[in-house]
């Protein structure tokens, strides 16, 4: 099974998308939801209409089924957190010559911030982690690092779009829209790919980082809050019971099903009157989804939401387990939001931003890996932690120690999914200036997020302004083989 | 090359002498190191990434994209060696990571020997054949010369009738009859203008059609239909969709686009007055270029302006190109049906055009000069209403004048009289001397001090010391010394004074807020930033805080946002000026009263006011702002192809040339010649859109006609005679009719580009008026309707399903037409999405502007309307050539709870409640209102039922169960369904 838009068979296109393109009456592919309507035995002509949510068997042998993708935005400074660098102490504040970029331009020479944490080993691959991640430290045999993170830009709004969309110009659909497209969605009283944004505000670009881009809206990110109302439109308004609306609701079937009768071949028809049982029980279905209630204090504790520091992140990673429990392919969860300190973008007080975000998730974050694999739900949820980019070993400024954007090197990291735990791949340079050893990009991270999911990332692709597009580019990327287990 | 052919023997020589000591020396050092670093994506398999085999010595000497990987006449320098050296950042092989150093010796060793192979070790494959246009490509539908076909029979019906008729007639199947008048009206309706009629128009048409014939009923409701402003407004959004018209730039700023609106309001007026498809054409991409310039010409143009664009690249020449691609593909894909993208990178796969077509494609926009964040602004009046501006200008300049005259007068006089003019300067003293003189010795720090480091007391130490100004030199008007660059700095200086001064002025230049302590008093602070030097006298505080001895003067500056800068000087005894303008400029205190005492008014202010107004009266623009293209220079930058599309590894430069498949060579002369520069008003412009858009716009072209005709059509039928409409080449697909669409291609040319003749034609069809129930042998034997047997339903767009809930419940403003975009309130969790929530989303003061048409919504890229994005608008990325229309869940959700459809249902209870007088007519009405048609008894009975349940079961008064019944209509398959 090739997900793809056209048709099998030669790039010269001798067989006709139209088979595709033409569905019953509406002249284009709708999205209608009649596959999940035969399943529930409303509908079963012949005509149904293609539903590209509906679940469909990966293109390979799958290891993960879900992803969570902890999104550090405002780039996390990689020599101090994961990337170890001990030759870097006692260098602080001296001016050496290193080519640098960032968003104050090119520089030749900079003035060397020393990594501010010590440095611990860890578990028995005794990886090296800063002071700032004593609870990810704890989880780094189940974790592959890759050092040798390299992106297009080191400027937010178009790294975003990179990490997110596979390019620095917009337009593209982002990396959970292609998971859906590829594999569809398991429950249809959730949506299959949902973003939860910092309390401060969303990312730079907002909705274009988890947009569908050329692709139907059915497949782009929908904005999930762990408090209050989780999904736009989903209370009543004032005034409506849910008595109220469910007897609009049995009105409405009812003088839908008399408009059906007389136009029994329209399946668009018949899917919209089901998609409103489907809305209705999301009603239900979601805020079920968020309630903790349910959840031991043990597991809250654990998750660090006995705390103010990481009650907000462990809630929404708390969440993100509860969600892939209940079948949602792709969670995408924002730390940091808005702009400058409000993230990780640490460009006065290095100390001060670092300490801040990295106090608000580590608990939180090592939390979720010991609870997901307690559960056994590590083995089929890969986690994804990174930001839009790294920092720059040097000071962005006279005084101070503040670093700047560095796209040129970085480190994610990735656990459970089918990746191998406690190893590294990919180095920087003495400094973590730059990527030197096993490079990779963004797209071989893409590649290889795909590939643990069971999609083949050359494969999966989708035609659109005359092209084959995939989310790794025409081009083409292969995955990182060393973290595959 | 040119090198003889015996000095490139003498060069490889060496790996010759001893052949099998060279296989074996690749064999064994060579070979494994490429066999591990290189082959995977240079010829092992199929893939040879960017062109270059290196499995065999052919490959390498015939090299890549980037030319030969070996340079036979200077081994040292050939390319493969640069690769590996990795000297350079846009040229590193391999990508993973550097060679070894001591691999990266062995390979440097084997090309000086001139790269011998072991040939039995070679990997020989299929290369790519060069780029070729076959005869079948160029007999392909779509670029065959356009002809008018004969209309098939001879009964004499619509030619339309007859060209889809024949083709079901061989199919065995029939056309479906007319549909019924109620339905019928209501598709003419929203068709052309999006819109549903009203109870009364669909009477009107039922009444009209039983009279008259269903024919003159439809011929008449067309012209009225067509004549209405809806209707532009209707048909902008297609042509809106089309190029992804967007009112902001995107990326992390995300700003507006300064009064590109007027571009939508062009495009609503082009249609609305049937401005000639090729004059459409032409004064979007040439408006400024015509011989006849005109304000809707150089507004078209704003068509240039339209894409997404970052303000802050990282890399800024990829990026101009990257903006450019982006508007050759809209043009290609809106104008041709042509997706031409592919070739950017390499010769399309598919179709006939190659990368060389591609650029010389891009060729003819070269010139365009590229934006800029405050947009691309030209300023555009006619010739009369530039002379009565100026006429204007020059009075209200002199009055101005005359005014200044009159008051330097009395003010010299004054001057004069008090020594203060023309004598000598009065002792001028610098105590602290800024950088248009020596600048001053600060200490300086830009970490918070100690609180009182602005005293007398204070001893900087530990501090940097630097030269004033501090600052970044990009700041205007600054004169850097020392390079600041952090938000904020902390100064402090000293001077020695023997005797007190009389007076006390600051002289400075600074950034954002400033503070300035003399011996630990604040003697100045403001907020804001500075762009030049000024001068600011001190008053009385100054001077007590002078003490003779040691000064201290201390400034702290902050910066938010732009370039840093600051600078200060503290001086007395500037007297004795030569002119009235310095003695005010310099600005004393002192002078200021003393002038206040002599005249009783503030001559000072008075002045500068003065000055300031001439100023603004002389820098006026006539004529109204539009972010448009004007190219000013006439010559353009040479353009080379892009190997692998990057801007940095230019191939040949190319020329603007039409694509080869398209340009048949005796209808085209060639486009260089036919290129000519053309003048306006002291800007010279190239010429070379002109020169495409005129090729576009003529009938010779294979392509325009048939494209324009294609998307009318699919807009009545709900596809396209090609359904692929925005791609007319071998990976798009074949239309159904090609006959048919010829002949309306070639009608359409006939009409001199009429679209509104084109719609006649259309909707005169019994085709356009057929009904679209399904038939057992239509569903049986043509299940997707291919041959146009019946009319295809369709789901409402977005736009068109709100405002028909505003046009039911009677809010909608259509009466107001264009200007500036509006901006309805949003739910605030759609603002929390923004890195900035509810900045750039100032919503429209007037609540008549929240219930305009959805149209004139601000289009903003990183947040759109969320009732409209739930249903399919058009993303602002990328063209649309035909609109998604999607069911999903949260669709029901808005339609169920969204704030905006439960205010509706409200209003429509209202209306309910207060024009109809009992529950049977207020349940008719509201049935009525949405169906537009009398409802049936058993529909009546679901709704009435479901008010009395709501009354008895759900305990709500009729009033309060009227909203849930309004709710209700707005949620109905029929209301978002067309028939």
């Amino acid at each position: 099974m090739n997900p793809s838009n056209r048709p099998k068979g030669t790039f010269c296109g001798q067989l006709r998308r139209r088979e595709f393109l033409h569905t019953a009456g509406a002249g284009f592919p709708a999205l209608a939801l009649a596959g999940l309507l035969s399943k529930e035995g409303f509908f079963s002509s012949a005509q149904a209409a293609v539903n590209p949510l509906e679940a469909k068997p990966p293109m390979r042998p799958a290891k993960a089924k879900n992803v969570i993708f902890l999104f550090m935005y405002g780039g996390p400074s990689h020599i101090d957190t994961f990337d170890y660098k001990p030759g870097m102490v006692g260098m602080d504040g001296k001016t050496i010559d290193v080519k640098t970029f960032g968003r104050g331009g090119k520089r030749n020479q900079g003035r060397i911030v020393e990594p501010k944490w010590k440095f611990k080993p860890y578990g028995q691959s005794g990886k090296w982690v800063s002071d700032l991640f004593p609870h990810i430290g704890q989880c780094v045999d189940d974790i592959a690092f890759i050092h040798s993170m390299t992106a297009d830009s080191p400027i937010h709004g178009s790294a975003l779009l990179m990490m997110n969309c596979g390019s620095v110009i917009s337009g593209k659909p982002s990396l959970g829209s292609w998971v859906n497209y590829g594999l569809g969605t398991t429950n249809e009283n959730l949506p299959g790919y949902v973003v939860m944004l910092d309390q401060s505000g969303g990312p730079i670009s907002g909705a274009k980082n988890w947009t569908s881009g050329f692709m139907p809206a059915g497949f782009q990110g929908t904005v999930f809050r762990s408090q209050g109302e989780p999904i736009l439109n989903l209370a009543n308004a004032a005034g409506m019971k849910r008595s109220g609306q469910r007897m609009i609701i049995d009105s409405l079937n009812q003088l839908n099903q008399s408009h059906l009768a007389a136009r029994p071949d329209n399946s668009n028809l018949a899917a919209r009157i089901s998609s409103y049982e489907l809305a209705y029980r999301m009603q239900v279905s979601a805020p079920e989804a968020i309630d903790l209630s349910q959840e031991s204090e043990e597991t809250k504790r654990l998750y660090g939401m006995d705390r103010p520091q990481t009650e907000d992140f462990g809630r929404k990673c708390l969440l993100a387990r509860r969600l892939v429990e209940r079948g949602v392919r792709f969670i995408q969860i924002y730390s940091g939001g808005a702009h400058n300190d409000d993230n990780w973008d640490a460009h006065g007080d290095l100390v001060k931003n670092h300490t801040h975000h990295a106090g608000a998730t580590d608990r939180a974050i090592a939390g979720l890996l010991q609870d997901l694999k307690r559960r056994g739900l590590l083995e089929e949820t890969l986690v994804v932690w990174g930001g839009e980019f790294g920092r720059q070993p040097t000071a962005e400024y006279e005084k101070g120690t503040g670093r700047d954007h560095n796209a040129y090197g970085f480190t994610m990291w990735m656990a459970g999914g089918g990746v191998k735990g406690g190893v590294s791949v990919g180095a920087t340079d003495e400094l973590g200036n730059a990527a030197v050893e096993n490079r990779c990009h963004v797209k071989h991270l893409h590649a290889t997020i795909l590939t643990l999911l069971g999609l083949d990332p050359n494969g999966l692709s989708y035609f659109y302004g005359g092209l084959d597009q995939k989310l790794v580019g025409v081009e083409g990327a292969d995955p990182i083989r060393e973290i595959l287990s | 090359m040119t090198r003889p052919f015996s000095f490139l023997l003498l060069l490889l020589a060496p790996a010759w002498s001893a052949p099998a000591d060279a296989e074996k020396f690749y064999a064994e050092k060579v070979h494994p190191i490429l066999a591990s670093n290189c082959f995977e994506c240079h010829g092992e398999k199929d893939k040879l990434r960017g062109g270059l085999r290196l499995t065999s010595q052919a490959g390498l000497r015939k090299g890549g994209d980037l030319g030969p990987a070996i340079d036979e006449t200077n081994l040292g320098a050939s390319l493969l060696l640069r690769m590996i050296s990795y000297q350079d950042d846009e040229h590193q092989m391999p990508p993973k990571a550097k060679l070894r150093e001591s691999d990266a010796a062995v390979l440097r060793q084997w090309v000086g020997m001139g790269a011998p192979y072991d040939p039995a070790l070679e990997i020989h494959g299929k290369d790519h054949a060069g780029f070729a246009i076959t005869a079948a490509q160029r007999e392909h539908w779509a670029y065959r010369h356009l002809v008018e076909p004969a209309v098939p029979g001879n009964r004499g019906g619509h030619p339309i009738d007859a060209f889809l008729d024949a083709k079901l007639k061989s199919a065995g199947l029939t056309r479906n009859g007319p549909a019924e008048a109620e339905p019928l009206a209501r598709r003419l309706h929203y068709n052309l203008t999006g819109l549903p009629p009203t109870l009364e128009e669909v009477r009107s048409f039922a009444d009209q059609a039983r009279r008259e014939g269903l024919g003159r009923a439809v011929a008449a409701r067309v012209d009225l239909l067509l004549a209405s402003p809806a209707y532009g407004e209707h048909w902008a959004r297609h042509w809106l969709d089309l190029v992804r018209y967007a009112e902001s730039n995107g990326f992390e700023r995300d700003n507006p686009k300064p009064h590109i609106w007027r571009y939508r309001d062009y495009v609503v007026e082009a249609f609305h007055a049937d401005r000639p498809y090729d004059r459409f054409i032409i004064e979007q991409l040439a408006g400024d270029e015509m011989p006849e310039v005109t304000q809707a010409s150089l507004t078209a143009t704003g068509y240039h302006r339209l894409m997404q664009w970052d303000d802050e690249p990282a890399d800024g020449e990829q990026h101009r190109y990257d903006v450019l691609a982006d508007n050759v593909q809209v043009t290609a894909e809106t104008f041709l049906g042509t997706t031409l993208g592919c070739a950017r990178c390499h010769d399309h796969k598919a179709d006939p055009f190659s990368q060389r077509d591609y650029y010389s494609f891009m060729a003819f926009f070269h010139g365009v000069t590229p934006y800029q964040t405050a947009g691309s602004i030209v300023p555009w009046a006619s010739g009369g209403e530039k002379m009565a501006f100026e006429a204007a200008r020059a009075q209200r300049l002199s009055e101005a004048k005359a005014a200044l005259e009159s008051l330097d007068g009395e003010l010299a006089a004054w001057l004069k009289e008090t020594g203060r003019l023309g004598g000598k300067p009065m002792k001028p003293m610098h105590w602290v001397d800024d950088a248009q003189g020596a600048g001053a010795e600060w200490s300086y720090t830009t970490q918070l001090p100690v609180p009182d480091w602005k005293e007398t007391s204070f001893r900087p130490s530990g501090w940097s010391k630097g030269r004033g100004g501090f600052g970044m030199p990009q700041t205007p008007g600054a004169i850097v010394r020392t390079e600041w660059q952090t938000p904020e700095i902390w100064l402090v200086t000293s001077f020695g004074l023997d005797a007190l001064p009389e007076d006390l002025s600051l002289r400075l230049h600074h950034d954002e807020d400033v503070e300035v302590y003399l011996n630990g008093t604040e003697i100045y602070r403001a907020k804001g930033y500075l762009t030049e030097y000024t001068t600011v006298p001190l008053g009385e505080v100054a001077l007590k805080a002078l003490q003779t001895g040691r000064n201290t003067l201390a400034v702290h500056c902050l910066q938010r946002g732009g370039g840093q800068y600051i600078d200060v000087s503290l001086r007395s005894g500037i007297g004795g000026f030569a002119t009235v303008a310095e003695a005010l400029r310099e600005g004393r205190e002192e002078i200021r009263k003393a002038a206040q005492a002599r005249f009783g008014r503030d001559m000072v202010k008075q002045r500068q006011d003065l000055t300031a107004r001439i100023e603004a009266i002389q820098k006026e623009v006539p004529g109204i702002p539009l972010n448009a293209v004007q190219e000013t220079r006439g010559e353009v930058r040479p353009l080379h192809i892009h190997l692998r599309g990057s801007a940095h590894a230019l191939g040949t430069p190319v020329e603007p040339a039409f694509p080869a498949v398209l340009a048949s060579p005796d209808a085209n002369p060639p486009v260089p010649a036919s290129v000519g520069k053309v003048e306006r008003e002291g800007a010279t412009s190239s010429g070379r859109r002109l020169a495409l858009a005129r090729w576009m716009a003529s009938g010779d072209n294979p392509l325009t006609a048939r494209v324009m005709v294609n998307r009318i059509w699919q807009h009545h039928f709900g596809r396209g005679i090609v359904p692929s409409s925005n791609d007319f080449g071998q990976l798009g697909e074949d239309p159904t009719h090609p006959e048919l669409l010829d002949y309306l291609a070639s009608r359409f040319i006939a009409s001199g580009w009429s679209v509104k003749a084109m719609h006649r034609l259309i909707l005169t069809s019994e085709a356009a008026q057929m009904s679209s129930a399904g038939t057992p042998q239509g569903l049986a034997r043509d299940p997707s309707n291919e041959l146009f047997w019946r009319a295809n339903m369709r789901r409402l767009t977005a736009e068109e399903i709100r405002d028909s809930i505003l046009a039911v419940t009677g809010k909608l403003n259509a009466s107001k037409t264009g200007g500036p975009s509006v901006f309805p309130p949003l739910p605030p969790e759609v603002l929390a999405t923004s890195s900035r929530p509810g900045a750039n989303w100032p919503v429209s003061p007037d609540p008549a502007d929240h219930v305009r048409r959805s149209l004139y919504i601000h289009v903003k890229r990183s947040l759109r309307h969320p009732f409209l994005a739930d249903f399919d608008q058009a993303d602002t990325d990328s063209p649309c050539a035909v609109r998604f229309a999607t069911t999903v869940p949260t669709q029901a959700l808005a339609m169920l709870n969204s704030g905006f459809t439960n205010q509706q249902a409200a209003l429509l209870g209202e209306r309910l409640w207060r024009e109809e007088p009992d529950l049977e007519s207020r349940v008719r009405s509201a049935l009525r209102l949405v169906t537009q048609r009398e409802p049936e008894a058993k529909d009546e009975r679901i709704a009435t039922e479901l008010v009395r349940r709501l009354q008895s079961v759900g305990s709500l008064d009729e009033r309060a169960a009227l909203d849930h019944l309004a709710l209700l209509a707005l949620n109905l398959n029929e209301f978002v369904h067309l028939d």
